[in-house]
């Protein structure tokens, strides 16, 4: 299996549930992607975080510049990417949420790496990339914890 | 259920404008001396930003000397709980009533 899904939407907050429908409508009930309602759950909040980012600080996600999300499935996982124009950031230079300190803001980054198996960035010529790797639990024994 | 404690019932996506509006709200029943149960049920998403707005209000909570539990979480809500660690800090019930029953007792 190696099918390649995009979708864009313009870069209002509110319109980023159609990004997170979509990914629900392409797994759920799927013989070939095994994603249980859990693991769907913490997807959709990782595409959300990653999605507000581009709004919030890369200085892309308008209508003329739309939030764009690639979701690739291969045999053994899910590779989500997020483009945007912006500066990007890296995830290893974002600090871990101290829950005792009750921080308000700042779980972003963190909720992307506790839900996938990996989060890497790159520069492309279509700009900044967030690359999300979700394994499949069949595929590799267990998925992110 | 003690005088003193307030049913909020919150609904829809608990993001962005709607989740600041949220906060101040709840911080002024707390400001006004009442305990608050926030019934999560009709809430069909909540992001960090969400969550963040009650985590500013359970720390109002704590100035105030007031409680601040939830109650009927739907799957993003304890997924996002679980994924930033904060399940630990609030007082969750699977529903209103055991909410009602504990903020009665004092149990949370």
């Amino acid at each position: 299996m190696s099918d390649r899904f995009e979708v864009r939407v313009p870069g209002r907050t509110r319109h980023l549930g159609v990004i997170r429908q979509f990914f629900r409508m392409l797994v759920e009930d799927s013989d070939e992607i095994p994603f249980d309602e859990d693991e769907i759950s913490e997807i959709q909040l990782v595409l959300q975080e990653a999605c507000m980012n581009v709004i919030r600080h890369s200085g892309g996600g308008s209508y003329l510049d739309p939030v764009r999300v690639v979701f690739q499935f291969e045999t053994d996982r899910m590779v989500v990417e997020v483009y945007d124009r912006g500066q990007g950031f890296d995830p290893e230079s974002i600090p871990v949420p101290d829950a005792d300190a009750l921080q308000e803001g700042g779980y972003g980054v963190f909720i992307m790496k506790q839900a996938m198996d990996r989060v890497e960035t790159r520069r492309d010529r279509d700009g900044f990339v967030l690359s999300l790797t979700r394994m499949f639990k069949t595929a590799a024994g267990s998925g992110a914890q | 259920m003690n005088d003193s404690s307030h049913v909020c019932r919150a609904e829809g996506q608990l993001i962005g404008d709607a989740a600041r509006r949220l906060k101040d709200e709840l911080k002024e029943i707390l400001s006004g001396g009442q305990d608050v149960l926030l019934d999560l049920a009709g809430v069909t998403f909540t992001d960090s930003e969400g969550l963040g707005a009650l985590v500013s209000v359970f720390r109002s909570a704590g100035i105030e000397g007031r409680r601040f539990v939830l109650c009927a979480p739907r799957s993003n809500f304890t997924a996002l709980l679980k994924l930033t660690r904060l399940q630990r800090v609030f007082d969750v019930y699977p529903d209103v009533d055991s909410a009602r029953q504990a903020l009665g007792e004092g149990v949370c």
